[in-house]
């Protein structure tokens, strides 16, 4: 099989997870196409240099990362993506520790999903990367442009606010 | 005890805790139901969450991949859907014209004339020839360019990306804005004329086989032909090339011209007068009120110059009048009666004798003869502008070989064969150095060919001119001995090395030719091995 041909092959059976990724990073489908092509046209000019031991997967997941997180960059420009690093550290600690996981292991996956999306970008891509993207906090860490304990504090805050918004649509669903 | 925060258990169930705080946060956990029951909690989040993101309700339609189009495959097409159309166009206009083209009369073979004019008649024709082929393809390209834009601005448009959209229209604006206004190109086979009376206000651009301006003007005129003649006025620079020359009207600004003749007899010139021809010659008449430069064979200078005079030519004869100095570089000066050099007189000859003033001729200041050592030519290797050109030479040659390196990546990897395949090579160099001029002389005998002879032509010097830059990477790749380097590094080491060995002297002519023979011949062993690859 020609270098072509393989990539080509890697097309077809990684741009479903690819698609996934940009989808839900840049939120419509129209943006997450392009953004789709555009990783592959990336991948394709570096694939000479990509490593056949690595995973591709892991490889193409991480560009396709990098490439959204510019993208949102770009779209908030003088909006601050990630807030203070201080500020939300003093935050996130001073969050009770609940249970939680029953809170929304009752909830419909696409519930979930519809949460997630309406999280705030900054609380969103890193917890998209981290659970979709399959990448270590040092990868989402480089990926920001932020500290690992950051990408820590804002995974959680992610969470945490998943969880508040999923416990009020549960109160008005049931009230 | 105090219990580990939160963010602690977030990242361990995320794998993204530091090992010696796992280990204090594991101790903890023991003893701890809140903390166990937390992480219980974090550890099915993280499952829900991955879970819930792994599935999908939307249907994802694989389109095909799309390659990007990258500039070499641009240039590549416009350079395959050009030449040909150009081919096309140029054989059908000598076919359908049945005889050869007037401004083409000088590559007829059976019109005897002498070597020099042939020669001098061949630059002024394939310069001629040549501003129309450059216009005919910059007008194509520009063409593609404006298309591509047009389309490129609706895309953007339709797929909203303003950023782009405003990019290719300012793009747009710069290319249609000079069209609009900046000057006026006029083109025809015979002749252009702007008759008296008539006023042009802008900068005319005159490409033909007589250029003749009995009007005005009010602009740069910019006149391309065989003959152009000057009567009327030129509210701005004159730039000419051509066969013969001749501004018997007003320029006021500064003219600069390459001919055989030029002729500037009753002429009136605002600013400088640069002249370059074989004959340069002015009459009592003639008003220059800047500066003269003239590089000729034969210059006759009579009237006014209003500054200085600097004249390189084998004759300089002056009998006007230089309001400031004189300096020549010449074989022989003569000032005849009534000249006139109010400050100095300068002249580098060979012998004091070649000065010959005559009676009734006056230098203001102090009269100067140089003697130019006649023995030989000063030591090249000692000035500065020797190494300035070799510098120049070697960043055009870097730059035009990068362009070529990248447009052709076979030519980064060239390489001669041992023994008899090495010598192929160089016999198949040495027969296209050798055959290529016979088979474009054979081919500009017949009225159809003279079309292919001009390309051919081009064709050849380009492949002269690349023979050395093949050669070079050849070098560059033997030099480094290695072919892992970036292909840059590998030209410029070539470069470096051909470059100092052209110029050893005695040998360094020969070294020349040798290297040209090989490029040609890599080149060509490389163009069959592709057309046999092709069959």
């Amino acid at each position: 099989m020609t270098q072509e041909e393989s990539f080509e092959e890697l097309y077809r059976t990684h741009y479903r997870r690819v698609f996934g990724l940009c989808r839900k990073l840049l939120g419509t489908p129209d943006q997450a196409e392009d953004a789709t092509q555009e990783v592959f046209l990336r991948a394709h000019r570096a694939f000479k240099g990509y490593d056949r031991e690595q995973s591709f997967s892991g490889w193409i997941l991480k560009i396709a990362g990098n490439f959204c997180v510019d993208v949102v960059r770009r779209r908030t420009k003088e909006r601050q993506l990630l807030g203070e690093q201080a500020a939300e550290a003093q935050e996130a600690e001073s969050d009770a520790p609940t249970a939680v996981g029953e809170l929304i292991a009752s909830e419909q996956a696409e519930q979930v999903r519809g949460a997630i999306e309406s999280l705030p970008e900054k609380y969103r891509i890193p917890l998209v990367l981290a659970y979709y993207g399959d990448s270590s906090y040092d990868t989402i860490a480089a990926t920001l442009g932020v500290s690992r304990n950051h990408v820590g504090v804002l995974i959680l805050r992610g969470k945490q606010q998943l969880r508040r918004s999923l416990s009020e649509s549960d109160e008005e669903n049931s009230g | 005890m105090t219990c580990p925060s939160e963010l602690s258990y977030s990242m361990y169930v995320d794998g993204a805790l530091p090992a010696e705080e796992v280990v204090s946060l594991m101790a903890h956990l023991k003893t701890c139901e809140h903390c166990q029951s937390l992480l219980t909690g974090l550890t099915l989040e993280r499952e829900v969450l991955t879970t819930a993101l792994q599935q999908t309700d939307e249907e994802i339609v694989v389109p095909k991949f799309r390659r990007s189009v990258s500039l070499r495959t641009l240039l590549g097409f416009f350079a395959g859907a050009i030449a040909p159309l150009w081919g096309i166009r140029t054989v059908w206009g000598a076919v359908s014209s049945f005889s050869i083209p007037a401004g083409l009369q000088w590559l007829n073979p059976f019109d005897a004339i002498g070597l020099m004019d042939l020669a001098f008649s061949s630059v002024i024709g394939l310069f001629y020839e040549g501003t129309t082929m450059i216009d005919s393809i910059v007008t194509s390209i520009g063409t593609s360019i404006f298309v591509a834009l047009v389309a490129w601005g609706v895309f953007s448009v339709v797929k909203r990306r303003t950023g782009i959209s405003v990019l290719a229209s300012v793009a747009l604006l710069i290319m249609v804005a000079p069209s609009l206004q900046a000057f006026e190109i006029q083109r025809s086979d015979e002749f252009v004329n702007v008759a008296a009376g008539e006023v042009i206000d802008d900068t005319l651009i005159a490409m033909s086989d007589s250029v003749t301006v009995d009007g005005t003007i009010n602009g740069d005129l910019v006149a391309l032909a065989r003959r152009v003649v000057v009567r009327g006025t030129v509210n701005g620079n004159l730039l000419t090339a051509a066969e013969s020359v001749s501004v018997e009207g007003r320029v006021t600004g500064t003219v600069l011209g390459f001919a055989r003749s030029l002729d500037f007899a009753d002429g009136q010139i605002g600013r400088n007068l640069y002249g370059f021809a074989r004959d340069i010659s002015t009459n009592t008449e003639t008003d220059v009120e800047g500066n003269a430069a003239v590089f000729a064979e034969e210059a006759e200078l009579e009237g006014q110059i209003g500054v200085d005079l600097i004249g390189f030519a084998e004759e300089l004869e002056l009998s006007g009048n230089v309001a400031r100095d004189f300096t020549a570089f010449a074989e022989s000066v003569t000032l005849q009666a009534p000249a006139r050099v109010n400050r100095n007189l300068t002249a580098y000859l060979a012998s004091e004798d070649d000065l010959r003033m005559a009676p009734g001729t006056t230098v203001g200041g102090t009269t100067d003869t140089q003697i130019v050592d006649d023995d030989g030519p000063r030591n090249r290797y000692l000035s500065d502008d020797f190494y300035m050109l070799q510098a120049l030479r070697l960043g055009a040659a870097f730059v035009t070989g990068l362009i070529f390196l990248w447009l052709f990546p076979v030519l980064r990897t060239v390489a001669v064969g041992k023994g008899s395949e090495g010598l192929k090579t160089g016999g198949i160099g040495l027969l296209a150095l050798i055959a290529t001029p016979i088979l474009i002389v054979i081919a500009a005998v017949t009225v159809v060919g003279i079309p292919l002879a001009l390309m051919s032509v081009a064709l050849f010097l380009t492949a002269i001119y690349l023979a050395k830059i093949v050669s070079a990477v050849f070098v560059g790749r033997v030099l480094l001995e290695t072919s892992n380097r970036h292909y840059a590094i590998i030209l410029l080491a070539g470069l470096v090395a051909v470059l100092i060995a052209i110029n050893i002297p005695f040998i360094g002519g020969l070294l020349n030719v040798l290297l040209t023979i090989l490029g040609l011949g890599i080149i060509a062993e490389l163009v069959m091995a592709q057309s046999r690859a092709r069959s």
